[in-house]
């Protein structure tokens, strides 16, 4: 029995929803997150005023850290009688001023009701029936658009001239009603939550982005695996197997349990279950739902008396595993923990 | 003692006793682990205040002159650092003016002394698989010889996760073996007394298991696939393949980025002039995703190719989370792709960082005489000074576990080549991905069950360490040796070969740390003329540590001879620690390769041509006695001498080097098994009978 840590972090400021000496579970989430993505745009000032890059400094109007909003103006410079205006593209703030290359970066600021979904009445805006918009759409489902940027568009005055339907956030045409005559609009927003991933306790609080959950218990490794974490009742929810894992068995267990740990499996089987990456050594995920733990390799092998007997001792307890596996130099090989 | 001090001088007493007992310990007087005679005692001696002594004794201690035990006298410990190497100095020049007196140059003497000081010297390999060590000891006559070697499991992996373990194991085994302490505490005991103790520990590394690459570029059908395409090219293997629109999500790539652990990460994106702001988000994904590598928490290598103008956002997003570099863009413009200069990068930082950042291996450097070299690097140093002093073109091979290394000294000039993705066991799935099995199964004489020997593959893969424990498992080895062989070596044409005729970068000048290509170069080798090969040398665990027989079959199988060549095995794989040796002390490090790691094998004569089965293709003279080799034949001829000197008159229809019909005269070495002569018809594709009997050709049961 050892000491079992496991630091569980989000890739980006979110919410912690657990505090230390709180008693966790697999399942338990204890942090979450929305990622806005919110986008930098570089735009290269040297280039708009036509000055050396070097000098963008002297003729910006914004120092980092100001909030922009868009169309505000950026830089600027007097020549002759002429005024050379740069302008944001984006509202948001100006983080980075790089003299090397006569850029800045705007860092783009979303608001909550940019995010949507919004709707546009385009047949309305171009005034064409809806069941005709489709004919004067710029872009399709599944497209991005960008904010102010082209959903359809119309000629007007003869052809001399354009009449345009504009997004008013950045997002995804998500639908087109063409009974309506409405697109609907939504920013790619992801919304994160990360579990606990064994049972434990908080024993330390990362601010903003996760947690370190820590267990007394045993932890056992495999040599190779395939699929993500997982955690269930050993026996029921993840099984063991006492010699090599066929593919009709897996077929049998697939949709019923969520992993196997076996002492082997044939290389061709695991190819056809798996697909044949399995060349470079490293495993992921896996879209089965079932993770698979090799203790022994591949073959006919058999799984050792003493594993099996401790694998019966810890039948009907909570575990988790996880399979993925880099091979090269050690890196990673697959774990059962056993929190006791 | 004898202390005399003037009591009139301005310089103070306690001062005067300083100097004095440094001078009688320079000049022998007082010699180390002397006790000096107590406070007290002396006080009394020099009629002078206690305190004075007291104060002159603290002043040697604090100069490391004297140590002081609480109750005890101070004891002599050695002069302080300055004055013992002005000493030395000193004595060294009167020295040298004595050696010049009869006649020796400078140069002379400290080769002369250097070769005469060491004793015995300590070598190690710390490979991705094995740690092997090797003694080098002077023997009764004063001659430097190979005394032992051992070799345990590398300890890169969970549980020591260090390889310092593996390499006090494998020095163990080696004092078994040898019966020569050489730690002390697990400490390396240098310098050698009469019967323990090395003078020097020299090593080499490789221990990181393969090149293992992320991508990440900017759209999938064109930066990305760009990238890709470097990495494969610099021989790695490529882990994933990021891009802005490959259907994840940030989230998704960032989770994923997380858990993978790569050596080296290449960037790219975006055409030079274009827009940079797609690269820019590609770096802070990168930069949120805290990318570990293999061996936990350092800056990992990112090389930036992509557009130059985002060079100096990249830096600033990503400079404090990997160590970076920035080449030439390998998308300069949608049509033009330029993948040498970031492949040349990723070879660089391959050899020179990656290698040596496995756990354990900064203890390792505590005690190394120089610097750890990685593993082919040491055999190139070693092969560039042998060429230096060798006409011979010759051809190297290091099988590795996760790498080989193929290494040409063709016309004086050496390349090398580092396949990342072949080897036996960590990329031995690749490798037969690559050859594909029936090629392999081709070699080995008796019915096969293919699952059977994919499962014996992946077995070695997921535990490298495990060794044959079959005849059939033996015979799958040797038969994936053979097509690993021809495979790097193609590997090798092709890499070099790309890197000559390019003139932005090449192997050459990448590791000479040049921008420019030698000039020679464009005149010394357009190609690899197999005709102009002289040796080939096999190196690494499955050619080193095998019966001999089977490494010739191994080499001449897989390396297709022509002319006339001479083959050799390296030892128990020592070329890699000669390299290092050789970087210190050329004379002793090339003495050591002639003498005790070239194992001649064999000299396999083969002329190139075309005519029927049964037809005439040379005639050989060996001492006067001719024999004439037929078009299909297999033949070996045993040499009871050393050398011998052989002629091969070519049939008009074949070349054996100077032109078809033109006869070719060689002192060659002849090796455990002498003369073969090689005429089968290539490419090799034997029944079980034909593998059965070329076996017992060369094993020698069967002499024609």
């Amino acid at each position: 029995m050892s000491k079992i840590q496991k630091k569980r972090v989000l890739p980006f400021d979110g919410r912690v929803l657990v505090k230390e000496g709180d008693s966790v579970k697999p399942d338990t989430i204890i942090a979450e997150m929305t990622y806005l993505g919110e986008r930098p745009f570089i735009i290269d000032i040297a280039g708009r005023l036509s000055i050396n890059l070097w000098e963008i400094g002297d003729y910006l109007t914004k120092k980092i850290g100001d909030l922009i909003e868009v169309r505000d103006v950026i830089a600027e410079r007097q020549r002759m009688a002429v005024k050379l205006e740069a302008h944001s593209p984006v509202s948001g703030t100006l983080e980075f001023i790089s003299p090397a290359s006569g850029n800045i970066i705007i860092r783009e600021k979303v608001d909550t009701d940019e995010i949507g979904p919004v709707i546009v009445n385009c047949s309305k805006k171009l005034n064409v029936p809806p069941e005709k918009l489709k004919l004067y759409m710029n872009k399709k489902a599944g497209d991005m658009v960008e904010k102010d940027g082209e959903i359809a568009s119309k000629p007007v005055f003869a052809g001399l001239g354009m009449e345009y339907c504009r997004s008013p956030i950045f997002g995804e045409i998500v639908s087109i009603n063409s009974e309506k005559g409405t697109i609907t609009i939504k920013r790619p927003v992801e919304e994160r939550k990360l579990d606990a991933f064994i049972k434990g306790v908080v024993t330390g609080i990362i601010p903003k982005r996760g947690a370190i959950i820590e267990t007394e218990g045993e932890m056992i490794n495999g040599v190779f695996g395939f699929g993500g974490e997982k955690h269930g009742n050993l026996g029921d929810d993840i099984i063991i197997l006492d010699s090599a894992l066929r593919r009709d068995t897996f077929e049998d267990y697939k949709g019923k349990v969520k992993g196997i740990i076996t002492p082997s499996i044939n290389l061709f089987e695991f190819k056809d279950l798996f697909g044949d990456e399995i060349a470079k050594g490293i495993t992921k995920d896996n879209d089965t739902g079932v993770t698979i733990i090799l203790m022994n390799g591949f073959g006919e092998l058999e799984m050792d008396k003493k594993i099996l007997k401790k694998f019966e001792e810890f039948n009907g307890m909570l575990i988790s595993i996880d399979g993925r596996t880099q091979i090269r130099a050690g890196a990673r090989r697959p774990e059962i923990i056993v929190p006791l | 003692m004898n202390i005399k001090i003037d009591t009139n001088s301005h310089i103070p007493l306690y001062q005067q006793i300083i100097d004095l007992i440094i001078s009688l310990i320079a000049s022998g007087r007082l010699r180390v682990g002397e006790k000096l005679p107590s406070i007290r005692q002396l006080s009394s001696e020099l009629t002078v205040n206690p305190a004075t002594v007291v104060r002159a004794y603290r002043g040697l201690e604090d100069i490391g002159v004297l140590y002081t035990r609480k109750g005890k006298r101070s004891k002599v410990v050695g002069l302080p650092p300055s004055i013992k190497e002005e000493r030395l100095v000193k004595l060294y020049r009167d020295f040298l003016v004595e050696a010049k007196k009869v006649g020796y140059t400078e140069k002379e003497v400290i080769n002369t002394v250097s070769n005469n000081s060491l004793n015995a010297i300590l070598a190690l390999d710390v490979g991705s698989t094995t740690t092997k060590a090797i003694l080098f000891k002077r023997d009764s006559s004063g001659k430097m010889i190979f005394s032992g070697f051992n070799q345990t499991k590398t300890t890169v992996e969970t549980q020591e996760e260090d390889v310092w373990v593996g390499v006090i194991e494998s020095i163990k085994g080696l004092e078994d073996k040898t019966g020569w302490k050489m730690l002390k505490n697990n400490e390396i005991r240098i310098p050698s007394s009469v019967d323990h103790g090395v003078d020097m520990l020299i090593a080499t590394s490789s221990a990181g298991g393969g090149l293992q690459m992320v991508t990440v570029g900017l759209v999938t059908f064109y930066t990305a696939e760009s990238s890709e395409r470097t990495a494969l090219g610099a021989g790695a293997i490529v882990m994933d393949v990021f891009a802005i629109d490959d259907e994840r999500t940030t989230f998704e790539k960032i989770m994923e980025l997380r858990e993978l652990r790569p050596d080296i990460i290449l960037l790219s994106g975006g055409i030079e002039g274009g827009a940079i702001s797609g690269v820019v988000q590609l770096g802070e994904t990168l930069a949120a995703s805290e990318i570990k590598g293999k061996f936990g928490e350092y800056k990992i290598p990112l090389v930036y190719a992509g557009n130059s103008n985002g060079k100096e956002f990249i830096k600033r997003a990503l400079k404090d989370r990997f160590d970076l570099s920035f080449t030439e863009n390998i998308r300069p413009t949608m049509d033009n792709e330029n993948l040498s200069p970031a492949r040349g990068e990723i070879m660089r930082i391959f050899m020179e960082h990656v290698m040596k950042r496995a756990p354990g291996y900064e203890k390792l450097l505590d005690w190394v005489s120089a610097p750890v070299l990685p593993t082919p690097g040491a055999i190139f140093e070693l092969l560039k000074k042998y060429s230096e002093h060798n006409d011979k073109n010759l051809l190297a091979f290091d099988v590795g576990g996760a790498t080989t290394d193929v290494f040409s000294s063709y016309n004086k000039t050496v390349i090398r080549t580092v396949s990342a993705n072949i080897g036996m066991s960590y990329s031995l799935l690749q490798a037969i991905e690559r050859v594909g099995l029936k090629n392999i199964t081709k070699w080995i004489p008796e019915e096969l069950n293919e699952g059977k020997l994919e499962n014996l593959a992946a077995n070695k893969m997921i535990m490298p360490t495990s060794l044959p424990s079959s005849e059939l498992e033996m015979d799958f080895e040797i038969a994936v040796a053979k097509e690993i062989l021809a495979l790097a070596l193609e590997d090798h044409k092709e890499l070099a070969m790309k890197e000559l005729e390019d003139d932005t970068v090449t192997f050459e000048s990448l590791l000479k740390g040049e921008d420019q290509k030698p000039k020679e170069w464009n005149t010394g080798r357009s190609e690899l003329n197999p005709l102009m090969i002289d040796m080939v040398i096999g190196s690494g665990g499955i050619l080193s540590h095998q019966e001999r027989k089977k490494t010739l079959e191994i080499l001449i199988d897989g390396f297709e001879s022509k002319g006339i060549t001479e083959f050799y095995v390296d030892s128990v794989f020592m070329m890699p620690h000669l390299g290092v040796l050789t970087s210190i002390n050329p004379a002793l490090g090339l003495e050591l390769f002639e003498r005790e790691c070239l194992v001649p094998l064999a000299t396999v004569v083969s002329t190139i041509g075309k005519d029927r089965i049964g037809k005439h293709a040379f005639t050989l003279n060996i001492d006067g006695n001719e024999r004439n080799i037929m078009v299909g034949d297999f033949i070996r001829i045993p040499i009871d001498k050393d050398i011998v000197e052989i002629e091969v008159l070519p049939s008009k229809r074949f070349d054996a080097g100077y032109g078809k019909g033109i006869a070719v005269k060689r002192v060659v070495k002849c090796g455990q098994f002498g003369i073969i002569c090689d005429m089968r018809i290539r490419p090799l594709n034997p029944t079980h009978e034909k593998i059965m009997e070329w076996r017992t050709i060369i094993s020698g049961d069967k002499n024609v």
